[in-house]
C-alpha cells in the first residue's frame, strides 16, 4: 500500500554551543486510513516530531515525505490537518467566524451546511454564534476539531487532542477518529491518554529522549508469550498442597483457587496433569495481554535501564 | 494567494479594531488635541495660530501614528506565535510570506485608518476655528501613508526578534535613525573620521530615509508639491517596502516555531 507519510531518520538538534538532539534519527511511515499513536513522557520529542513533519520546525538531518512530497514544502501540506495542543484562541472571534476564517484560508468555499454539519459532529452547533472567549477549554477544543474536519484533510495530526475534554467529549473524539479511519484518513495522535489510544490505534510508537523505543502494531506489542491459568480445587487444603508442590512457579493460592502465570509450555502441561490428579478443575486459561499503560511503563523502564 | 493575504489582513485589522488599547490611545489623542488648541492661544496673529496648530497637530499625529504602528506591529505576529494560533494557519498549504504580508497589510490598514481619523479631526478643528479647508490635506495623507508603510514594515520585521524589549528598542532606534538620516550623515561628515563616514554611508543606504516623506515644512510654508517629487517618494517607499517585506518573510521562514 502507498505510504502517505514517511520519515527517514529525521533529527532535530538544538543549541548553538551545547548541541542536543531532541529528536534523534526517527523513522516511521503511515498508510492511508491508519491511526498511529505517539506515546512518550514529557520532553520525549513527540510534539517536535510532529512540528518537523508539518514544516513548523526545520529538520536538522534526515528527510520526510507526505503524499510523496518532500517536507517542508507547500505541496506537502496539501490535505494536512493539524490540531495543536493548548491554543489560545482569538477572543474577539465567534465560533462561526473562527471556522470560516480557516475555511477561507484553505481556499475551498465551505458552505454553511458543511460548517453546520462539522459543528454538529462535535456538538457545538448550538454555540456557533458564541464568542470564543466565552467558550470553555473543552468547547474550544471541539471547535478546533471541527476546524480540522472542515479542512478535508487526508492526514490529520492531533497533538494532545483529549486534554481538556470531558468524558463525553472524549467519546465524541474517539468516534470522530474512528469515522476518519473509515473514510481512509490517516491520523497521527500524540497523547498521554493511553487508555483511549489503546481503543483507537492500530499501531503505536513509544518515544523517549528523542528516540523511538518501540514501533509496532498494537496486538503484537500487547500480546505476550505468557499464559494465565486459574485452577479450582474441591477444598483449600488441596489448593495449598498443590501450591507447595509447584512452589518454584510462584503460584498464588486464593482459598480453593490457585492462579499462576507461566511461559514454559512444558510446565503448563505438567501443572495441568498434576492438578487433574489432585481433583483440580481448570477454570480459566488465557494468554496474557498487556494494557497499553503496562507496555508504556515496561518500555520506559527497559529504556532507562 | 492574494485572497489569503486579504483574509489575513482583514482579520488582523478586525483584531486591532476590537482592541481596548486603541480606545485608551484615542483618549490620549483627545487630550493632545485639546492641548494643541491651547497652544494656539499663545500666537499673536490668527495666521500664526493656524500654522502652530498645523505644526503641533502634525507632530502629534506622527508620534501617535508611530506608537500605533509600534503597538500593533510588535504584537500581531508575536501574539500569533505565543498563542500558537500561527500553527493552524502555517500548516495550511500556504507560504509563510503570505502570512507575513497579510499581517503587514492588516497592521498598515489599522495604522492608516487611525492616522486618517486623526488627520480628519485636525482638519475639522482647523475648519471650525478658521473656517478654512486645509488644502494640503491629500498630500499629507499620501506622504504619511508612505511613511507609515515603511515604518510598519520595519516594526514588523523587528517583531520577529526574541523579546518584546528587543523589538521596541530596535524599532525606536531605527525609526529615529531613519527620521534623522540626513542630519546624522552631515554630522558624521563634519567629524572628518573616514571609517565613521563609511559606516554611515552603508547605514544610509541600508536604512530607509523617512525624511523623504516629511513634507511638513512644505505644507507649513504653503509650498507646492510637484508630481515628480511625489512619484520619486512613492518609488522610494515601494523599493524599501518590498525589501523589508522580503527580508521579514525570509526571517519568518527560517524561524523554528
Amino acid at each position: 500500500m502507498a505510504k502517505i507519510l514517511e520519515a527517514i531518520e529525521i533529527t532535530k538538534v538544538v543549541g548553538t554551543i551545547k548541541k542536543e538532539s531532541i529528536v534523534d534519527k526517527v523513522s516511521f511511515s503511515m498508510e492511508p486510513g491508519e491511526v498511529l499513536g505517539l506515546l512518550g513522557p514529557n520532553g520525549a520529542g513527540k510534539t517536535t516530531t510532529m512540528k518537523m513533519l508539518l514544516g513548523l520546525t526545520s529538520i536538522t538531518s534526515g528527510e520526510a515525505f507526505i503524499f510523496g512530497k518532500k517536507v517542508p514544502s507547500i505541496a506537502s501540506r496539501e490535505g494536512v490537518g493539524f490540531l495543536p495542543e493548548a491554543i489560545q484562541h482569538p477572543d474577539y472571534l465567534s465560533v462561526l467566524e473562527y471556522i470560516k476564517y480557516h475555511a477561507n484560508l484553505c481556499g475551498g468555499k465551505a458552505s454553511s451546511s458543511d460548517i453546520d454539519s462539522c459543528l454538529e459532529r462535535v456538538e457545538m452547533l448550538d454555540c456557533k454564534n458564541k464568542l470564543l472567549k466565552d467558550c470553555s477549554k473543552g468547547m474550544r477544543q471541539r471547535v478546533d476539531i471541527a476546524r480540522v474536519l472542515l479542512s478535508n484533510a487526508k492526514i490529520v495530526f492531533l497533538d494532545e487532542p483529549f486534554s481538556g475534554l470531558d468524558p463525553c467529549g472524549q467519546v465524541m473524539l474517539k468516534e470522530v477518529i474512528n469515522s476518519l479511519k473509515k473514510q481512509n484518513i490517516s491520523v497521527l495522535v500524540n497523547s498521554h491518554a493511553v487508555g483511549i489510544l489503546e481503543d483507537i490505534c492500530e499501531r503505536v510508537f513509544i518515544m523517549n529522549k528523542g528516540k523511538i523505543l518501540v514501533n509496532d502494531s498494537l496486538p503484537k506489542l500487547l500480546n505476550t508469550t505468557k499464559y494465565f491459568m486459574s485452577i479450582n480445587f474441591k477444598d483449600t487444603s488441596k489448593a495449598i498442597e498443590f501450591s507447595e508442590k509447584f512452589k518454584a512457579q510462584n503460584l498464588e493460592c486464593k482459598g480453593a483457587k490457585v492462579e499462576v502465570t507461566l511461559t514454559d509450555k512444558n510446565v503448563i502441561d505438567d501443572l495441568l496433569q498434576a492438578s487433574a490428579v489432585m481433583g483440580g478443575k481448570l477454570e480459566k486459561a488465557t494468554p496474557v495481554v498487556l494494557t497499553l499503560d503496562q507496555l508504556f511503563v515496561n518500555v520506559l523502564k527497559r529504556g532507562e535501564s | 494567494m492574494f485572497s489569503r493575504i486579504r483574509i489575513i489582513g482583514w482579520n488582523t485589522f478586525l483584531d486591532v479594531a476590537r482592541h481596548k488599547m486603541l480606545v485608551i490611545q484615542f483618549v490620549f489623542l483627545g487630550i493632545a488635541m485639546g492641548l494643541i488648541n491651547l497652544f494656539g492661544h499663545f500666537a499673536t496673529t490668527p495666521s500664526l495660530e493656524y500654522r502652530m496648530i498645523q505644526d503641533v497637530g502634525l507632530s502629534v499625529i506622527s508620534l501617535f501614528g508611530f506608537l500605533i504602528a509600534l503597538f500593533i506591529g510588535s504584537t500581531t505576529l508575536r501574539d500569533e506565535i505565543q498563542h500558537k494560533t500561527i500553527y493552524s494557519v502555517l500548516t495550511l498549504p500556504m507560504g509563510r510570506w503570505e502570512l507575513y504580508t497579510g499581517k503587514f497589510a492588516g497592521t498598515l490598514l489599522a495604522t492608516v485608518v487611525n492616522v486618517l481619523l486623526m488627520l480628519i479631526v485636525l482638519m475639522g478643528m482647523l475648519y471650525y476655528k478658521f473656517g478654512v479647508i486645509w488644502s494640503g490635506f491629500q498630500w499629507i495623507a499620501l506622504f504619511m501613508l508612505l511613511e507609515f508603510s515603511v515604518m510598519t514594515s520595519m516594526v514588523l520585521l523587528f517583531s520577529l526578534a526574541n523579546s518584546l524589549i528587543t523589538c521596541f528598542s530596535l524599532s525606536f532606534l531605527f525609526v529615529l535613525l531613519a527620521s534623522m538620516a540626513e542630519h546624522v550623515k552631515h554630522l558624521v561628515l563634519e567629524t572628518g573620521i573616514p571609517l565613521l563616514g563609511y559606516i554611515t554611508d552603508i547605514l544610509y543606504w541600508f536604512i530607509p530615509n523617512l525624511g523623504n516623506f516629511n513634507i511638513k515644512y512644505k505644507i507649513l510654508k504653503d509650498l507646492t508639491i510637484s508630481y515628480s517629487f511625489a512619484f520619486s517618494a512613492l518609488g522610494y517607499a515601494i523599493f524599501y517596502l518590498l525589501f523589508l517585506l522580503a527580508l521579514g518573510s525570509y526571517v519568518l521562514k527560517q524561524k523554528d516555531l
